[in-house]
């Protein structure tokens, strides 16, 4: 909320020196304008009163200033009476705006482009001399009046140099602010999982001990036991000491730091590995297993924690198949990376879900840790990988897992 | 993904920033024809109507400027004037050396750059000091490097029609 408060009063902010450059520029050209006009009308006064002084019009030849570019009268014939040129006169024009001033006695005035290139300010009105007429073309440089405008394009460039500058800034100091963050979110993150391994270690200690002596007495049950209904009781135990021992397992596997030995790994071998694992309670659940490796591709990892990924990614695909399905592995070499593909056709993963999915401790199944995927997160992610999950509810999940090959190897050629 | 959007973003910004500038400043002086920081077209510029004569002392040895043009510095009564004597191969052609502090008349147009300096686009020139004497463009402006120029134009006379497109001025060339 008041991230887009900022921003829009930067906006705001933004809008309004836009404005004010626009509006700036807009009105210096007008000054200019102003200017020139004014000065055209107190030339032309001058050039008046020295041809009613000379009729002959020679001593306007004297009259010089640096802001005339040259200035002419005209007679009704359309004759220069006088020109700044001597050569022009008593030649015609045959430019007709001249004309029109001493037909409709009006001034003109507007920018003109003179034969060099030099934009000017054209001034044309009506002169009144002793007996007639005449029409005054005066042309004037710009360079001068044109100041205001020149200084006015400087301030709306450094206007919008300033803002685009800001926003720059803005946008850095906002990538900044992210990303302490994300370090602070990073941080809490590491701080919970030091505080997990600590709770762990407790309970490997407090727990695991003694689980391992209970499995032990109820084994012992199992196979002498006093009453014979005391042969299931014993193997319920033995059965649930094994869970809670995978549990204990998956929480410590989660909470330790572990940095093991990155070593190439075949990722055929990989693959079929943990598939050799889960084909039994794959064919159990009529779940059809099939998998496409590219030979000769080698990934870069602890093959014992790639191994659990890869087996508790195809647990939680043929767990989501009881009616049966299939499930696919797809591995190949994508440029530096290897990509590990683990798609089912099972029930998929509910859009709510989707975010949690790799939270510790959340889970969908009645007796699921919640650890599975959030283990497989950490395990990929200390490879440095990714791992990333599609799922469409009613159709099944696909699990893509990017992890980073071996230098120096080629493009794995041939499948299995 | 996040890194390259950011790029994308810092590119576009500094991109926009160039354009903005450019727009800005090409009103006076940094514009995108061709005409150079004065805007006065030295090729085929010329004007009747701004023609004068100027006489002063050279300031300064002639030098090669905007669109490779020859130029030098004459310090008249009133004020500095460039004067455009065209381009460098036609100009070492005409053999007139002007020397600083030479006394020499020129006849053409004048015109004032967006640069604020005033310039004389010369038709005819005359090194008082040497005694040397170069007609560098004909009586309409047409000029001397560019071949058909000198005779065919002449012979129409001062003071011809010729107008530019715009509402540009009156007369010229």
């Amino acid at each position: 909320m008041l991230k887009r408060f900022f921003l829009l009063s930067g906006m705001g902010i933004s809008l309004i020196l836009v404005w004010f450059a626009v509006s700036n520029y807009r009105a210096s050209r007008a000054i200019a304008e102003e200017n020139l006009l004014g000065l055209a009308h107190s030339l032309a006064a001058v050039i008046e009163g020295i041809a009613v002084r000379d009729p002959s019009l020679r001593s306007l030849a004297e009259f010089h200033t640096t802001d005339i570019a040259f200035f002419a009268l005209i007679d009704g014939a359309g004759r220069y009476r006088f020109h700044t040129n001597a050569d022009l006169v008593g030649t015609s024009t045959d430019v007709d705006r001249f004309i029109a001033v001493l037909r409709n006695k009006t001034a003109t005035a507007s920018r003109v482009t003179l034969g060099t290139g030099e934009k000017a300010y054209e001034f044309c009105s009506p002169l009144y001399v002793p007996g007639e007429t005449l029409a005054l073309c005066l042309t004037l440089h710009t360079y001068r009046s044109d100041a205001v405008v020149r200084r006015a394009e400087f301030n709306t460039a450094v206007i919008f140099a300033l803002l685009v500058a800001g926003w720059v800034l803005l946008a850095i100091l906002y990538r900044f602010s992210l990303r302490e963050e994300h370090h602070k979110m990073e941080m809490e993150r590491r701080e919970r999982l030091a505080q997990l391994g600590e709770m762990g270690a407790m309970l490997a200690h407090e727990i695991r001990n003694p689980l391992a002596g209970i499995k032990g007495y109820a084994q012992i049950i199992g196979k002498k036991p006093l009453d014979p209904r005391n042969a299931g009781f014993a193997q319920s135990i033995v059965k649930e000491t094994l869970r809670l021992e995978s549990l204990v397992s998956d929480l410590l596997a989660y909470a330790g730091n572990d940095s093991s030995l990155m070593v190439p790994i075949e990722l055929h071998d990989l693959v079929d590995g943990a598939v050799s694992f889960i084909r039994h309670e794959a064919e159990a659940q009529h779940v059809t297993v099939m998998c496409e490796c590219s030979e000769g591709v080698q990934v870069s990892g602890n093959r014992d924690k790639l191994g659990q990924v890869l087996l508790n990614l195809m647990k939680n695909a043929v767990q989501s198949m009881p009616d049966g399905g299939t499930l696919r592995l797809h591995g190949e070499k994508s440029g530096k990376s290897v990509t590990i593909t683990v798609s089912d056709s099972g029930h998929g993963i509910a859009a709510e879900d989707m975010n949690r999915i790799f939270e510790p401790f959340f889970t969908t199944k009645a007796r699921g840790t919640g650890l599975g995927l959030a283990l497989c997160k950490k395990i990929v992610e200390e490879h440095k990988g990714k791992i990333h999950i599609e799922s469409t509810p009613g159709k099944g999940t696909t699990v893509t897992l990017v992890l980073p090959g071996v230098k120096g190897q080629g493009k794995g050629g041939s499948q299995s | 993904m996040r890194k390259e959007r950011f790029s994308l973003v810092i590119t576009l910004a500094v991109v926009l920033n160039c354009l903005f500038i450019g727009t800005s400043f090409a009103g006076f002086g940094f514009g995108g024809d061709d005409l150079g920081k004065s805007g006065l077209d030295f090729n085929k510029g010329y004007d009747v109507n701004t023609v004068t004569t100027v006489s002063g002392r050279v300031a300064s040895s002639p030098r090669t400027g905007e669109n490779g043009h020859v130029f030098v510095d004459v310090r008249t009564a009133g004020e500095t004037i460039s004067l455009n004597l065209g381009p460098k191969r036609f100009w070492e052609k005409q053999e007139i050396p002007l020397r600083p502090n030479d006394v020499i008349a020129a006849k053409g147009s004048k015109a004032q750059g967006q640069d604020g300096k005033t310039y004389l686009l010369v038709q005819k020139l005359a090194n008082r000091t040497t005694g040397a004497n170069a007609v560098v463009r004909n009586e309409r402006g047409g000029a001397g490097w560019s071949g058909g120029n000198m005779g065919g134009m002449m012979s129409n006379g001062p003071g011809g029609g010729m107008m530019r497109g715009g509402g540009g001025g009156m007369m010229r060339r």
